[in-house]
């Protein structure tokens, strides 16, 4: 249908293969060998006139990759970016440039590093000189780069005219268009609306300010669904002012947590993940004092990856985290007198229903005077936050309003929450939505621009979305795909991924970032800045906007009238513009001096608005939350995030119903078994997937599936969810919704990498209370093998490379796991064969339980090759295909390798993963994300983690460049270098100063079977628990 | 009853039962057993030879499947990394135990009783090895360099890993096909020169003749030829021993629990002879009917096989028991799973099959009458060999599908297509023994002469002369 003219446009290979297309035998059509297609070929090939000649010579010489480097926007005149700090003049084929840039996945606005190879983007990581990201990346921030060459993606502009059918334009037609639209609504009144996500630029901002206020009677409305509405809302009733605050978890040394997935999908996780594991860090690997860390206290309908890393998390049902929330502070301020509210008598009154919260709620009065204590023993260092998707419930404003009670109370704000350094999350309105759906439906919009923004998919249909577009004169959309919404609109504005584009982001008051195009467009796509502007210059209208030729110039404008004055920098602005390029992100004075201020809190907001009284949600209710890897959809036909394992249940692929143990046998159903979910919005059918830890009356559903138009790996994948969320009319309620579940009798499969979640009390995880560690640093470690040999030991006469990885601070996010993908070229292999157990992923992470399945404690064990010393795979390889080197890594020679999966059969650790089939003939363009460092693996050939050896391999050739040895710290493996919470350490374990020896001689070190005397090479670290 | 009528009666007991059918004269031998040589083949022949050419095809079109798309065509994974392929190996390999076994060493032992069975035994070991062979070939992710295994000298100063057992295999089968090969030849030469005295056409008697290396039947001929197959037997007898006990390597050199086991060796060479007696007893019970060879293959060859596969079952049976002790007695947490796992885990089915059939049901060869029941005898057989199949099966899978890090455990399911490739070994099996039957004597012409009733000779060695003379 749709679809099919959609890849009719765009490639016909299959992205992974499956056995049929093997039975077909497709045959590779790549127009374009691996190098041959130089990253400009094709955005040059219609605008520039002169490069011809010059892009010949380009293709010839290697060398002269260096001009693309420098001329990565092929649009005259020529806009200038700069490589990351001390970029060699020139760029030498083989060696990577880095280029400082934002990542584009979601409104976090983490600074990223855009490696690029002879010109090709081929992997994101974090820079370290961002303060939010400090270089490190999430799991989606590491898929990104596969967007940028996913074969589905829009290639040109198309005007669909409403009928959704993918019909092509030109960028020429459109504009005169639009422009005409847009006179036209001046002429007759109309209104023109400008509709986005959030996105966070300040340019953009300021740009899309600048062309709506040139358009008349226009008006941006900024509404994200997973947005932060309710805590924006909430700041301003208790602090009078619309902000989302800045929480710093680094700071806090006592962690209550409602609802907020703030390790996997709230707000800013990388940034919060490296700020929660600095004080989780125990012995020779801590930050802070070595005998003591933080304790995380989480209360959670859903089980999310933030619940499994709490040392306490009690089960509330979906809906009542706000009466959590409440049983809290009428523990701490009522009943325990504490905090400067204690005499309060306004407070007292308002807080008068938490007396009975508790026991609504089924968790013991200990739990929360437990919680109270330790909350008031650190005022001052501790944390509270609420919110999330799964508790975006009937009281979502009260929870919030109670959180912000609770931190001013614990005397927390100005602190750990910083309501004057806020990130640019503020903006989403509910409201805003409401009242633009409103003068759609009565034919007010003349012309609606929709960006970042995919409303026809994520909004339920009682608010009538769709229908108003319908009386819209023009709709345009923004987008890479022709889906939902593209759909439903008259034209579809082709945008480039954020390595084509530039951009700018503000992450939080007073820190600047740059986004800068590292390659030109891949196809003839134009970035919603870049439209806005030719829009105005034909518009003619007058301003900034005029007085700049085109994006580019506009946005270095709007850095040399506002960031360059703000920094503070001494410097001309050409060479602060260049220094800024080069390091990616500036700080102005204020943010550097990192001064906040607390907010006084206004008791009359425990009135809540007026939204009513916290109270107790009747029923079985549901929650629609994210997952980390799918966020709310807008990445779905990332293969590599599809295959990522859901961090909690281990399921690719799918989203499913989470249900407790209790309830699957209240329901007599089991895993795959499929039920329908209906709430007041609608009903779905979805496979039920049991897990442990939920609270018995909700069932937890995952947003961001069954999309449609995205293209061949995300079409269908799942069941959109949206639709069952319930529109009232202050807010948009995605949990707490009442709920029937019924069971249908049918069945389906769910594709789990992990099915058995007991680690059978054998001794490869190893834990410990903080308690007991105080007293004990061996705790929970005290039995080590002592094995001899009578063979003479491998000598390690140079380097000899090790790991140490650290269960305490390991959330189990995945960052790692993409990242090795990226880095490896590690196939996806599709839900047909993780069912049958054949996924590739060289790093795994094993998730275990522990405990009553009511409340389970959780531990994640990132899991890889162990390069043992005494390697059992080796010594079974009959054709010496893994060997053992002198500098303790286990290689696997794949061109020597025939597969005889022997040495997976004998590895106990199951690390090997075979080519069952040919996985690596991607669709063109996919092949380009591949690092050209490493082979593409044959089909019948073993691989497995190879420590990274090309990063090993590129920083002794450095040393040797510069003389010496490779220093401790400059060689990080990818899975290392992307850990938002540095639970992974690699280095040369034969130098006993290098930071993994340290941590490795930890009390704490022990390895994985070590009663094999397989002497692996990787050392981990107990996990502790701050739990007694 | 007087004492001389017990006396009489017990040492009418104590003759042996004759081992060929008294009534037949030397002369009969060779008509009889040269017969389905020189007719043409009969209808169940004709159809028994289809059905294994279908099995054939179907066995060589999933193989070119897997060749030419992956081995991902087979159920394997991540965990389970050998299953179908390395059973059927393991099986094959087995059931090629029984024919040197019978021409070696109960040739060194003086048993008579073999000289009926040894060649079409001899014939099986062939055959069986051949399909065995070919899984280690097809079982390899890239079967285009499976010849990687093989130590050649090449530019490249590649090597192959002495330490692996893979490749000790490698040397142990393709040492055993030979001896086996040569052995079973060199018992062929007087025989294959009768049916040349035989042939009455031209073709015949050349390809006979070339076949036969100028046998003569001399006296001198005889005796090099006696000292020849003496000192094969001697060579061939180690070879019983070793090829199954470096078979078992491959699973107890492994760190794995449950393929880390001291006892292997001897646990898995007493149950190669127990599955490929149950074989000869399966094929011969069929051809001794097909070939009217009733009166050369009588029930006492059969008894005494089913004796045989009654003490190995007893053996293999121990060497089971015996796993679990130590799996108990070593308090290895690991060890201690497997075994239970094996028992009463997913898989526990197979390991019941697998024991009811190699423990329980021969255990009815206690019964003469049993013993010596063609259709009971065939029944069992049968039995035993899909329980020697269950056992390879038991040991591979259920070992691997649950090893030490529960993250990774996982089931593994046949596919369509490795079901095919071990239907196919079958067919191979049997297309081969078929043709055998048409082309070559199925019993050792020369030396059942040797032990027939009412003749002179006492010893194996002295049948040869007696035949030779015959022939002469």
């Amino acid at each position: 249908m749709d679809q099919q003219q959609n890849e009719s446009s765009t490639n016909t290979k299959k992205y992974w293969r499956s056995i049929e297309d093997l039975l077909e035998g497709n045959a590779k059509t790549d127009e374009s060998g691996e190098f041959a297609m130089s990253p400009t070929r094709e955005g040059q090939s219609e605008e520039a006139t002169d490069g011809h000649s010059r892009r010949e010579f380009l293709k010839l010489m290697g060398a002269s990759f260096a001009l693309m480097g420098a001329s990565a926007c092929t649009r005259r005149p020529a806009e200038k970016i700069l490589p990351y700090v001390n970029k060699p003049s020139e760029v030498v084929p083989g060696v990577a440039n880095w280029y400082a840039s934002v990542c584009g996945e979601c409104e976090s606005g983490c600074g990223v590093l855009v490696k690029t190879r002879e010109g090709r983007p081929i992997k994101f990581e974090g820079n370290p000189k961002h303060p939010l990201s400090e270089g490190k990346l999430c799991a989606r921030g590491q898929a990104s780069i596969l967007n940028l060459y996913d074969p589905d993606r829009l290639q040109a502009a198309l005007s669909p005219g409403r009928k959704g059918v993918a019909t092509g334009t030109t960028w020429e037609k459109l504009d005169a268009d639009v422009v005409a639209k847009i006179q036209n609504a001046r002429a007759s009144g109309k209104k023109v609306r400008v509709l986005t996500g959030e996105v966070g630029g300040p340019s953009t901002e300021k740009l899309v300010q600048e062309f709506l206020s040139g358009t008349g009677n226009s008006k941006h409305v900024v509404y994200d669904v997973l947005g932060n509405d309710e805590i924006a809302t909430a700041a301003a009733l208790s602090y009078g002012e619309r902000v989302v605050p800045h929480y710093r978890f680094e700071k806090a040394e006592m962690i209550v947590s409602f609802g907020a997935d703030f390790l996997g999908t709230w707000l800013s996780p990388v940034e919060f993940g490296r700020g929660f594991s600095k004080n989780r860090k125990v012995g020779k690997n801590a930050v802070g004092n070595p005998k003591d860390m933080s304790r995380f206290v989480a209360f959670e309908s859903v089980m999310t990856l933030t619940g499994t890393n709490a040392d306490q998390r009690h089960r509330v049902k979906s809906g009542e985290e706000a009466l959590a929330a409440m049983a809290l502070a009428y523990e701490l301020i009522v009943t325990q007198g504490r905090t400067r509210y204690a005499g309060d008598s306004n407070v007292r009154a308002a807080l008068g229903s938490g007396a009975s919260a508790a026991q609504t709620l089924g968790i013991p009065a200990e739990v929360f005077k437990k919680t109270a204590q330790d909350l008031w023993e650190r005022r001052g260092k501790s944390i509270v936050v609420g919110g999330g998707q799964s508790a975006k419930g009937p009281h979502a404003l009260q929870l919030e309003v109670l959180v912000n009670l609770l931190n001013s109370a614990l005397e927390n704000e100005g602190v750990t929450v910083d309501g004057t350094t806020n990130p640019a999350r503020d903006r989403s309105s509910y409201q805003d939505l409401a009242q633009l759906i409103g003068e759609m439906k009565s034919g007010q919009v003349g012309v609606l621009f929709i960006h970042r923004s995919n409303p026809v998919y994520s909004l339920p249909k009682s608010m009538g979305f769709t229908e108003a577009l319908g009386k819209v004169g023009l709709v345009v959309y923004f987008g890479d795909k022709f889906d939902e919404t593209a759909r439903v609109s008259d034209h579809v504005c082709a945008t480039p991924h954020s390595t084509e584009a530039w951009g700018d982001s503000s992450p939080y008051t007073g820190v600047y970032a740059i986004q800068q195009p590292t390659i030109s467009p891949l196809y003839k796509t134009r970035g919603f800045e870049e439209s806005l502007m030719v829009w105005a210059k034909q518009l003619h209208l007058s301003g900034a906007i005029a007085a700049q030729p085109n994006w580019h110039e506009y946005l270095k404008a709007y850095w040399r009238d506002t960031v360059h004055r703000q920094s503070g920098s001494g410097a001309p602005f050409d060479l602060f513009w260049e220094e800024a390029l080069r390091e990616g992100v500036v700080l102005t004075s204020a943010a550097r001096a990192q001064t906040s201020r607390p907010r006084s809190f206004s008791a009359n907001s425990l009135g809540f608005g007026g939204t009513g009284k916290v109270a107790s949600v009747q029923g079985t209710t549901l929650a629609l939350y994210p997952k980390v890897s799918q966020y709310d959809g807008r990445t779905a036909n990332n293969g590599w995030l599809q295959e990522m394992p859901d961090p909690v249940t281990k399921v690719t692929w799918d989203n499913y119903a989470l249900v407790s143990p209790g309830m699957a046998k209240q329901l007599s159903v089991k895993e795959g078994d499929v039920v329908r979910l209906k709430t007041q919005a609608g009903s779905i059918e979805l496979p039920v997937w049991v897990q442990p830890g939920m609270h018995d009356q909700t069932v937890g559903a995952a947003v961001g599936y069954g999309r449609k138009g995205v293209g061949r790996v995300g079409d269908d994948i799942g069941v959109n969810v949206f639709p069952l969320a319930q529109a009232s009319e202050k807010a948009l309620a995605l949990s707490g919704l009442a709920v029937t579940v019924e069971k249908t009798g049918a069945t389906y499969s769910l594709a789990a990498t992990q099915k058995h979640h007991s680690y059978e009390g054998r001794p490869i995880i190893r834990e410990a209370s903080l308690k007991d560690y105080q007293k004990n640093a061996h705790a929970g470690n005290e039995h080590h093998e002592h094995l001899t040999t009578i063979w003479p030991k491998h000598q390690y006469p140079g380097y000899r490379w090790g790991m140490a990885i650290d269960l305490n601070s390991c959330t189990g996010c995945s960052a790692c796991v993409v990242a090795c993908q990226s880095e490896n070229n590690i196939p996806v292999v599709g839900k047909k064969f993780v069912l049958t157990s054949r996924e590739m992923h060289w790093l795994r992470i094993d998730r275990y339980y522990t405990g009553k399945v009511e409340a389970p404690e959780v531990v994640h064990q990132p899991m890889i090759c162990q390069h043992c010393e005494n390697a059992p795979c080796e010594t079974v390889c009959p054709v010496l295909a893994t060997m053992h080197d002198h500098e303790g890594l286990n290689q696997q020679v794949y061109n020597r390798c025939v597969g005889t999966r022997y040495c997976a059969n004998n590895c106990p650790y199951k690390v090997r993963r075979f080519n069952w089939f040919t996985f690596t003939d991607v669709a063109s363009p996919l092949n380009l994300a591949y690092n050209p460092d490493i082979t593409v693996r044959t089909r019948g050939v073993m691989e497995k983690c190879t420590f990274c050896v090309q990063r090993i391999r590129d920083a002794k050739d450095h040393a040797k460049d510069v003389g010496g040895k490779v220093k401790d710290g400059d060689l990080k493996t990818a899975c290392q270098q992307t850990c938002p919470t540095d639970a992974i350490v690699f280095g040369d374990i034969n130098d006993l100063n290098t930071r993994v020896s340290q941590i490795a001689s930890d009390p704490r070190g022990y390895h994985v079977l070590e009663e094999l005397n397989v002497r692996p090479s990787v050392t981990y670290l107990t996990k502790i628990r701050n739990n007694t | 009853m007087s004492t001389p009528e017990i006396i009489l009666r017990n040492a009418a007991q104590l003759v042996k039962e004759p081992l060929i059918d008294p009534k037949k004269k030397y002369a009969d031998v060779n008509n009889d057993v040269c017969a389905p040589l020189e007719r043409l083949p009969n209808f169940a022949w004709w159809k028994a030879f289809g059905i294994a050419n279908v099995c054939l095809l179907i066995g060589l079109t999933a193989m070119g499947l897997t060749i030419g798309t992956g081995i991902g065509q087979w159920g394997l994974n991540r965990t389970v990394g050998w299953a179908f392929d390395i059973t059927n190996f393991v099986f094959w390999i087995g059931i090629g135990h029984a024919g040197t076994l019978i021409s070696a060493i109960l040739f060194l032992f003086r048993q008579k009783w073999r000289t009926s069975i040894n060649r079409s035994a001899e014939a099986m070991t062939i055959f069986a090895v051949m399909t065995a062979g070919l899984f280690p070939l097809i079982h390899v992710g890239r079967q285009w360099m499976a010849f990687w295994l093989f130590p050649y000298p090449n530019q490249r100063d590649l090597w192959v890993n002495f330490r692996s057992p893979l490749l000790w295999d490698v040397f142990a089968v393709s040492t055993y096909f030979t001896i086996s090969l040569v052995f079973w030849y060199i018992g062929l030469i007087p025989d294959i020169a009768s049916v040349r005295d035989r042939a009455k056409n031209k073709i015949r008697k050349l390809i006979y003749g070339i076949l036969s290396l100028g046998w003569t039947g001399s006296a001198r001929a005889w005796n090099h030829y006696e000292t020849a197959y003496m000192l094969l037997a001697g060579l061939s007898t180690p070879l019983v021993l070793s090829v199954h006990s470096i078979v078992s390597f491959d699973f107890a050199v492994s760190i794995l629990p449950g393929w880390h086991t001291t006892i292997f060796p001897p646990y898995f060479v007493a149950g190669a002879i127990f599955s490929g007696f149950a074989m000869v007893v399966t094929l011969l019970v069929i051809a001794r009917k097909v070939l009217g060879l009733e009166s050369y293959i009588r029930l006492v060859h059969l008894e005494n096989m089913n004796k045989i596969i009654m003490l190995t079952g007893m053996m293999v049976g121990y060497a089971y028991a015996t796993e679990f002790f130590t799996a108990w007695y070593s308090a290895n947490e690991y060890e201690r799973f497997v075994f239970i796992n094996r028992a009463f885990g997913p898989y526990g089915w197979s390991y019941w099959t697998m024991v009811t059939c190699n423990v329980l049901i021969p255990q009815l060869f206690w019964f003469k009458k049993i013993r010596r029941s063609l259709s009971i005898m065939f029944v069992i057989s049968i039995f035993v060999n899909i329980g020697m199949w269950f056992e390879r099966f038991v040991i591979i899978v259920t070992s691997l599908h649950r090893d030490f890090l529960p993250s990774s455990w996982s089931m593994y399911k046949p596919s369509i297509v490795e079901v095919g490739i071990l239907i196919g070994s079958f067919g191979m099996f049997f297309t081969l023994f078929l043709l055998f039957c048409r082309v070559l004597p199925t019993i050792a012409m020369s030396e059942v002469k040797g032990v027939m009733h009412g003749e002179q000779h006492g010893t194996g060695e002295a049948g040869h002369h007696a035949s030779g003379g015959a022939h002469g």
